[in-house]
């Protein structure tokens, strides 16, 4: 019996512990939920719990970035405000230790320090969660102050058309303080300027930079194999012979003519947009989203298809690439195991990432010509912007920090650090001589490429309707993975598009 | 024993009332939810607008339906025809022959089944990769052809079904030892006496007197492949060309998530649930009745 | 039965012992390598040990939070469950009332309905409570989660304990409470840990309920976590090799301590018809 007492003393006291810690866990959870809402800019209300309850819930460092800080840059909060300055949640894409990070936050910290009323607080999110997450907060009514898009209908003038983002329109007709004497919207890339106004006129986003997509290529293997080097103007059997011959001196090696890991979808898209756009015109689409008479399933969208499905017969890809992402493409080029990649002009920072020497021979061509083309000088891109939610009630500070963000110096910064294209036209950047000689080959000649371009398609993915973006991405992977037809691709976005239009109310 | 009727309700109450809610609240109610909302259109924001059976009509029709019904039905096909006899076989070896360090290979077959499948689903994906990849390289050396594991359509379902045989295979095995020591010792000395090989001891002693646990796994297994969500999810993204490798789960998950198809994703789950019901209940009765 | 050569046997147990083991080997050995190595030399021990990727994967993935977020879901969830199971089970296994039965297999059935399928319901439930992105919404639906298995083990062990120990209690003026929480669940201890062992490696591994209802990385379990980082880090292979040791060490060492209830507690529920 004294055995039993003893053991059941032992067992009630651990359960005794066991109810009070779960008492403790649970309350610190609600602490928890409660310290671990993200967007809403209660400062004070956060902060007082946090510090309560520490073991369990987010801290105010967390919420800046993911990951552990590497060094002063993320940390931007003053820990014990004098006065309290109110936050402008600011969502952003970029990881840990990418140049784009480095750039957002110089000028984040330099708004922060010279404003007295608001503070910018930069929160990253993962790509594909941010699409998701985006959607639901705007929903919820609790989305950031200032917000990642890429324009167009996807997620941009989704919103708009809801009322939900502010309207930039009188900030743009007034000129920036960094670039006096023009209107701020005409500072702006035309191309890019098209892809943030919505159809009522407004405009809604300021264009961060010009990232566009083509074929980019290794100049080292290039000439290491004796292979002629693509040119602007070649044609599209010039590049099938390309790739036979890259097949044939290449054989036996893990080397591959052409770098894609089209599991996202969007990697093949890129193939398909160009087709389109060489054959029906950069504009083709955008129009199409307006008018009934023009239609997707057309000879044009099904011979894009036709051409995709070549590449893959004459076996232009790696393989595995219905398998693979676009970072697990991005690496094979990155390590000199593809000549080509179809892909954006990110590829440079992100190849850096993988490879320090082979990026440094990274040179871009325009799309291969076809006979009877109807364009030839345009481009497929758009970039990244941010937009201002109504929700934001400092709006004139967040503009304030995108016309900083977007003021020359910053934008040569963007250049010059992150490899990246401004999103200004190149007369208000101010090279200098010396910078201008800094620019590397592979800047010149995207320069060159985007200052011909009159027109820049934005990726179907990021500029259509979600209804037909869903159809898009599906196709691709199925295209590309050889599981149904360029007929049948062509018909579904048709009737997505047909979708589209109903609910639009067009038709 | 009774307590006096009046008491009853007083004592029984209290401690049925708590648990009674969380399993209302967080796990039958939603499946009532599912099934209501099952007959609206809805996107998760807006409101709800009663459609009635066109969802359903709708799941009838949708091809991806019913190519994601067939990998989980492929699923099931090898988690019984694969793993539950491995397992039993090794059981049975184990179980039979004088082996030495039982338990190292007891620790080792089981230890799969404790990894995170989320952890196991990335480690495989690394193991698949098709340019470097430790498996493809093993072939390259052996002078074999690279395989695309997670990306030709024809196979990238075979491929995940692989890694989930992998890890599960532990678990059967483990439920077949227990359903052999449960075996009287005297009943496995006698056959042998009596000069029993040891494939008729399996056959005609063991394993009819295993029934009910083997009917057990077999629940188990088919119900388990009908639910299966995580391993599909993370290394075929997207479901694959054409949906190869896409699971009811992972087709249900991308209604509400990706497209805001609310009403006809609780469709799917009415559909899940209901034919797990069946399956599970057929099954469990086999159980009952072998027992 | 003829005695037959063991080495045979034994070849087969250790071939599967290698087909069981040689994804975590991999991840052993390639966790130490730099990425370049772990292409040229798949399946060697590295030739110069690094500590580079466990000391990058860890700060950059997050584990001391994930490690933190799992660790009080499945403690939390574990403990709740325990009582709660037991508490249920309490009455249905001693006392004759009507509809025990049907009580009892109402809430066992509970294991048939899939949890993706109460997965969509759940999460606007939780929404509209405001619970989405807090470890207090998923503690919620772990419990859902985890609540008929338990019920069912706990019920089945407590009908074995005897009602006489019951009945002394109460004769000595015991309130029914006090009989359960210091009589029964004391003596039921082997369920109890089934039912922690049970309940705790399904909290812990889970994966789709965290996909689904956290979305700030500081409330992420480690499941969760370690898909965050492969979305960031995929292709630096050293990093994942060491990120997937991290995700299952703690599961890990627990399961080579207590292999044995393990074992015993994972298949009890079963065996016991």
């Amino acid at each position: 019996m004294e055995g039993r007492i003893s053991r059941r003393k032992a067992l009630s006291t651990i359960a005794k512990v066991g109810i009070a810690a779960g008492i403790g866990v649970v309350v610190g959870a609600v602490g928890g939920y409660l310290g671990g809402r993200v967007a809403t800019p209660t400062v004070t209300k956060t902060e007082t719990v946090t510090k309560a309850a520490a073991t369990v819930t987010s801290t105010v460092t967390s919420t800046v970035t993911v990951t552990s800080p590497a060094g002063p840059a993320t940390v931007t909060i003053p820990t014990t405000p004098t006065v309290a300055k109110a936050p402008l949640t600011l969502w952003h894409l970029w990881t840990e230790g990418s140049a784009q990070l480095d750039w957002l936050m110089t000028y984040v910290e330099k708004f922060n320090a010279e404003n007295p009323r608001t503070y910018i607080k930069p929160v990253y999110v993962e790509n594909e969660i941010f699409k998701r997450q985006i959607v639901t907060s705007m929903a919820a009514g609790n989305p950031p102050d200032i917000f990642h898009n890429w324009g167009g209908w996807m997620y941009l003038f989704r919103f708009a058309k809801e009322g939900k983002v502010v309207d930039l329109t009188p900030y743009m007709n007034d000129a920036s303080p960094y670039i006096p004497g023009v209107p701020w919207k005409e500072t702006f890339l035309p191309g890019r300027m098209a892809q943030v106004r919505f159809t009522d006129g407004k405009i809604y986003g300021v264009p961060l930079m010009l990232l566009f997509e083509s074929i980019f290529f290794n100049r080292k293997l290039f000439e290491e194999y004796d292979i002629p080097m693509p040119r602007n103007e070649w044609t599209w059997d010039e590049f099938k012979q390309i790739i036979e011959e890259i097949k044939e001196k290449t054989a036996g090696k893990e080397i591959y003519p052409i770098a894609l890991g089209n599991a996202v979808a969007w990697t093949g898209l890129i193939y398909y947009m160009y087709f389109v756009l060489r054959l029906a015109g950069a504009d083709y689409v955008e129009k199409a989203m307006w008018d009934p008479s023009l239609r997707f399933d057309t000879d044009e969208f099904i011979q894009a298809g036709k051409l995709c499905q070549e590449l893959v017969d004459i076996g232009a890809f790696n393989p595995g690439f219905n398998g693979l992402r676009d970072t697990d493409a991005a690496m094979l080029f990155a390590n000199g195991q593809a000549f080509m990649e179809a892909i954006g002009t990110w590829i440079y920072g992100q190849a850096l990432s993988y490879n320090q020497e082979n990026p440094k021979y990274f040179d871009v061509v325009a799309w291969p010509h076809f006979p009877g083309e109807v364009d030839s000088v345009n481009l497929v891109g758009g970039g990244d912007a941010y937009a201002v939610a109504k929700t934001c009630k400092y709006p004139d500070d967040a503009v304030r920090f995108l016309q900083l963000f977007l003021s020359p110096e910053s934008q040569k910064m963007l250049l010059f650090h992150c490899n990246v294209l401004p999103g200004i036209k190149t007369e208000y950047l101010g090279l200098t001589k010396d910078e201008e000689k800094q620019l590397s080959l592979l800047a010149k000649h995207e320069m060159e490429l985007a200052s011909q371009a009159t027109y820049i398609c934005n990726y179907w993915d990021q500029g259509l309707p979600p209804i037909i973006t869903e159809a898009v991405l599906e196709t691709m992977i199925a295209l590309f993975g050889k599981t149904t037809t360029p007929e049948a691709v062509a018909k579904k976005l048709e009737d997505a598009r047909q979708q589209w239009l109903k609910e639009a109310g067009i038709i | 024993m009774r307590k006096h009727p009046s008491f009853f309700m007083q004592i029984i109450l209290p401690f049925i009332v708590l648990p009674l809610a969380f399993y209302l609240l967080f796990r039958l109610g939603p499946a009532f939810v599912a099934l209501y909302t099952s007959f609206f259109k809805w996107d998760g924001v807006g409101s709800m607008k009663f459609i009635g059976l066109e969802n359903w009509i709708n799941l009838i029709v949708d091809d991806v339906f019913w190519k994601a019904f067939r990998n989980n039905i492929l699923l099931a096909i090898a988690s019984i025809g694969i793993e539950i006899p491995v397992g039993l076989f090794l059981a049975y070896i184990l179980m039979i022959e004088p082996i030495k360090g039982k338990i190292f290979f007891r620790t080792a077959y089981f230890n799969p089944m404790i990894f995170i499948p989320a952890a196991i689903a990335l480690l495989w994906k690394l193991i698949y990769f098709p340019v470097g990849g430790p498996l493809n390289n093993l072939l390259l050396q052996l002078g074999l052809p690279k395989i695309d594991w997670l990306g030709d359509p024809n196979i990238n379902v075979w491929s995940v079904i692989l890694v989930v045989v992998w890890q599960w295979t532990g678990w059967y095995f483990v439920l077949s030892l227990a359903g052999m020591s449960a075996i009287p010792l005297e009943v496995i000395e006698s056959a042998i006496i009596d000069g029993a090989s040891r494939f008729r001891l399996l056959t005609k002693i063991i394993i009819p007197l295993m029934k009910s646990n083997l009917f057990l796994q077999i629940t188990l297994a088919t119900t388990g492949s009908l639910m299966y969500f995580d391993l599909f999810w993370i290394m075929v993204e997207g479901g694959g060309p054409g949906h190869s490798a896409e699971v009811l789960a992972t087709w249900l998950y991308k209604q509400t998530f990706m497209w805001s198809k609310v009403g006809y994703s609780c469709a799917m789950a009415t559909f899940l649930t209901l034919i797990t019901f069946l399956i599970g209940f057929y099954w469990i009765r086999q159980v009952a009745r072998a027992s | 039965m003829r005695k037959i050569r063991l080495a045979p046997i034994y070849f087969v147990l250790i071939i599967f012992a290698i087909i069981f083991m040689f994804p975590l080997y991999w991840a052993i050995v390639s966790s130490f390598k730099m990425s370049g190595e772990i292409f040229t030399n798949p399946w060697g021990l590295p030739n110069k040990p690094v500590l580079d990727n466990y000391i990058k994967s860890w700060t950059l993935g997050g584990f001391f939070r994930a490690y933190i977020n799992s660790g009080i879901l499945t403690v939390s969830t574990v403990a709740i469950i325990v009582i709660l199971s037991s508490m249920v089970a309490y009455p249905l296994s001693r006392y004759n009332f009507r509809g025990r039965n049907g009580l009892f297999y109402f809430i066992v059935a509970g294991y048939m309905i899939p949890p993706i399928a109460i997965l969509i319901p759940l999460y606007f439930m939780l929404k509209s409570m405001n619970l989405i992105d807090s470890l207090l919404g998923i503690l919620l639906a772990y419990v859902g989660l985890n609540l008929p298995i338990p019920v069912f083990i706990m019920r089945s062990y407590m009908s074995t304990i005897p009602r006489e120990i019951d009945e002394s209690a109460y004769i000595d003026g015991a309130s029914p409470w006090y009989v359960f929480w210091r009589i029964i669940l004391p003596l039921s201890k082997p369920a109890v840990a089934t039912v922690a062992i049970w309940t705790g490696l399904i909290t812990w591994q889970d994966f789709l309920y965290a996909l689904t209802i956290l979305l700030s990385p500081e409330n992420f379990t480690v499941p969760r976590a370690i898909l965050n980082f492969y979305g960031m880090y995929a292709t630096i292979w050293g990093y994942i090799a060491a990120a997937f040791i991290f995700a299952i060490l703690p599961m890990q060492i627990f399961y080579l301590i207590f292999q044995r209830q393990f074992v015993r507690g994972l298949t009890a529920g079963a065996v016991r018809g």
